[in-house]
């Protein structure tokens, strides 16, 4: 309890206040994540005590994902990569005049997945990071793969058009300097040296792409009247979350355990629940279409994956996710040195930010709700004030990142890109997820190959974990065909 | 003797996309090692095969032409389809387009507001204090929050700079 008390100071409230209102202030811009702003403001934690800072920074990290999944409801406009599976069934809700119902799933579900992973952070932080250790180049890999193929799977006219989205993605993360240090498909650019940014795909292929398709009515949501978004009704959403007790859960430990595997975070972790989710569903059909357990089973994954990181971050020294990266080096700043010893050492500082984050998970309700709140009467602004409005948001979040034109250049090639896609029945999710995870699966597939030889390959079927990866994404890819010919 | 002709439907547009793409790309990296490439290779073959069974399937059709008359129709309805109903989205890609390119000159600032106002004037916008008070405020808080609070380097533009020195 030395945890608790450590953080019931003023300082901490006020701390924990200032770090969620910039997290949701930030998450709502799209691009803007966490990692960006953490980066922006460590400098401003070097005078602050290592707790303080410690916990500042994390709720930052915790709440950018709250602002995503409200602009990701309400405009189909994703805050962050984390939130791309929101936009799923949120935004399809919105359009039906269930605004205030959908925000309330989204916010409950972020709550209820905070709140067990830190609750998990708490009780079991050890042996889950020994766990998520487990994992060698050869499981990383497959868990990349998975997220794009269950994707592609399961989302555009066929699985054809899926895979094909799919790949090209993996195609266009491919390009930059390569695992192996040489120069990969650049096309004389400079600019893409470092492999084709994320933020300004996302931002394209999605946001921009939808907004396109909006810029032609004359309302977001033509069926969405005033009524539709009381905070009776994003109430009504909140308590819709406890309707679906398996997905809870089933999604929270997901998200525990893949935001506990270093290098996949909150985007792995929410694509695979959404998907394994649906999977599992009687009704997969209703998926994609405005259903409630597609927010729940997104949102409470990706909140999750933030007490999983973390405890990777304090348990191993070994950063969970970006963001844990910038956690990491704030805490080697402030003389802390994590690893298994940290919860000998210095366990009020461990328990005290998994109390800290926890509080904050209150505070992020009511802000998230008022928030929402407000940022649902955007839906009454006609598209023609709108839209280049929120264009002018998603050009800023994606200069952003580097602060140069070309990234804001190559969100308008992805917006064209996305448009057309949408236009004829692409799924351009797939298209990002291969652009995020693309990177991923290489980097793995070069290590296997560096750590196990030429037969690399033979350890896909012989590791346990691998085989049951290699099993799943099999089953994915043959079942629509088996499924046509059993339906024959 | 009967003639034959070859249609292209907007399906084949994303995958001709794709498949000149992965040309490109096939281009780029020859010569690279295995290692660079163990990965990018099977991907890049995987795209051609798609690309070409997506463009084979649905994409491309080669058909008679006495039948060519009630195809053209609905080839003409399949690409104004695409791009009747896009006024909008053709203002909004030109306007970004613009944006990129006078960022650097004009300067953060002034270049946000221009695109709000011709943006939302290209678009149907014709109030007053719409056109006026939506493009300060927008611009100003994010200035605020940008170049304020979280001490983002903003472009300041060429054309201030000079001023400016």
């Amino acid at each position: 309890m030395a945890g608790l008390q450590v953080v019931l100071t003023v300082d901490i409230w006020l701390l924990i206040i200032a770090g969620t209102s910039l997290g949701i202030i930030v998450g709502i811009i799209p691009g803007l994540d966490s990692m960006t702003c953490i980066a922006l403001l460590l400098p401003l934690t070097f005078y602050m005590q290592p707790l303080n800072a410690l916990v500042f920074l994390s709720s930052i990290y915790v709440s950018v994902m709250f602002g995503g999944e409200l602009t990701a409801t309400l405009l189909n406009t994703p805050g962050g990569e984390e939130n791309l599976c929101t936009t799923l069934d949120g935004f399809p809700m919105t359009c039906r005049g269930q605004a205030g119902e959908a925000l309330g799933l989204g916010i409950g579900s972020s709550v209820v997945g905070g709140v067990i992973s830190y609750i998990f952070l708490l009780v079991s932080a050890a042996p889950v990071a020994r766990f998520a250790m487990k994992f060698g180049p050869t499981e990383m890999f497959l868990i990349a793969l998975t997220g794009i193929i269950f994707i592609a799977a399961l989302r555009g006219e066929s699985l054809a058009k899926g895979l094909l989205a799919g790949a090209f993605g993996l195609l266009i993360g491919g390009v930059g300097i390569a695992p192996t240090g040489e120069w990969r498909a650049t096309f004389g650019q400079m600019y893409l040296s470092d492999g084709v940014p994320f933020v300004p795909a996302m931002i394209g292929l999605i946001a921009v792409a939808e907004l396109f398709v909006i810029a032609e009515r004359d309302l977001v949501a033509p069926a969405t009247t005033v009524s539709d978004v009381s905070f009776r009704r994003i109430l009504r959403g909140m308590r819709w979350v406890f309707e679906y007790p398996g997905t809870i859960i089933r999604s929270s430990l997901l998200g525990i355990i893949i935001g506990a595997i270093p290098g996949t975070g909150a985007t792995v972790g929410s694509a695979v629940s959404y998907n394994l989710t649906k999977r599992l569903s009687k009704t997969p059909e209703k998926f994609g279409t405005g259903f409630p357990p597609g927010i729940i089973a997104a949102e409470t994954a990706n909140n999750a994956t933030t007490g999983g990181a973390l405890m990777t971050t304090l348990m191993l020294g070994v950063p969970g996710s970006g963001t844990c990266a910038l956690l990491l080096g704030a805490m080697t700043m402030q003389g802390i040195h994590p690893g298994p010893q940290i919860l000998r050492e210095q366990s009020d500082l461990v328990y005290g930010i998994a109390f800290a984050l926890l509080l904050s998970q209150v505070l992020m309700v009511i802000m998230a709700a008022v928030g929402g709140y407000f940022l649902a009467y955007l839906l009454f602004v006609p598209t023609a004030t709108l839209v280049p409005v929120v264009v002018l948001y998603c050009m800023i979040g994606s200069l952003a990142i580097r602060s140069t034109e070309f990234d804001v250049f190559l969100m308008g090639i992805f917006g064209v890109v996305g448009w057309l896609m949408v236009r004829t029945g692409f799924p351009p999710i797939a298209m990002v997820l291969g652009v995020i995870l693309g990177p991923i699966a290489d980097a793995e597939l070069v290590r296997s190959s560096m750590r196990y030889g030429d037969q690399f390959y033979f350890y896909f079927f012989s590791r346990p974990l691998s085989l049951v990866l290699t099993v799943v994404i099999v089953a994915v890819l043959v079942a629509p065909y088996v499924r046509s010919r059993y339906v024959r | 003797m009967r003639g034959y002709r070859v249609r292209v439907s907007g399906q084949a547009v994303f995958p001709l996309l794709v498949l000149g793409f992965s040309v490109a790309y096939a281009m780029q990296v020859r010569g690279l090692s295995v290692e660079t490439l163990l990965f990018a290779k099977p991907v890049l073959y995987i795209c051609v095969i798609l690309s070409l069974y997506l463009l084979a399937k649905e994409g491309v059709r080669v058909e008679r032409a006495s039948d060519q008359g009630q195809h053209d129709a609905a080839a003409v309805s399949m690409v104004r389809g695409l791009t009747a109903e896009s006024s909008r989205m053709l203002i909004l890609t030109t306007n970004i387009f613009l944006y990129v390119l006078s960022l650097e000159y004009v300067g953060f600032l002034a270049t946000s507001i221009l695109f709000l106002v011709v943006t939302m004037l290209l678009c149907g916008v014709r109030r007053r204090l719409v056109l006026i008070a939506v493009p300060l405020s927008v611009v100003g808080s994010l200035y605020v929050l940008l170049a304020w609070w979280l001490k983002f380097p903003l472009p300041p533009g060429v054309i201030l700079k000079l001023f400016t020195e």
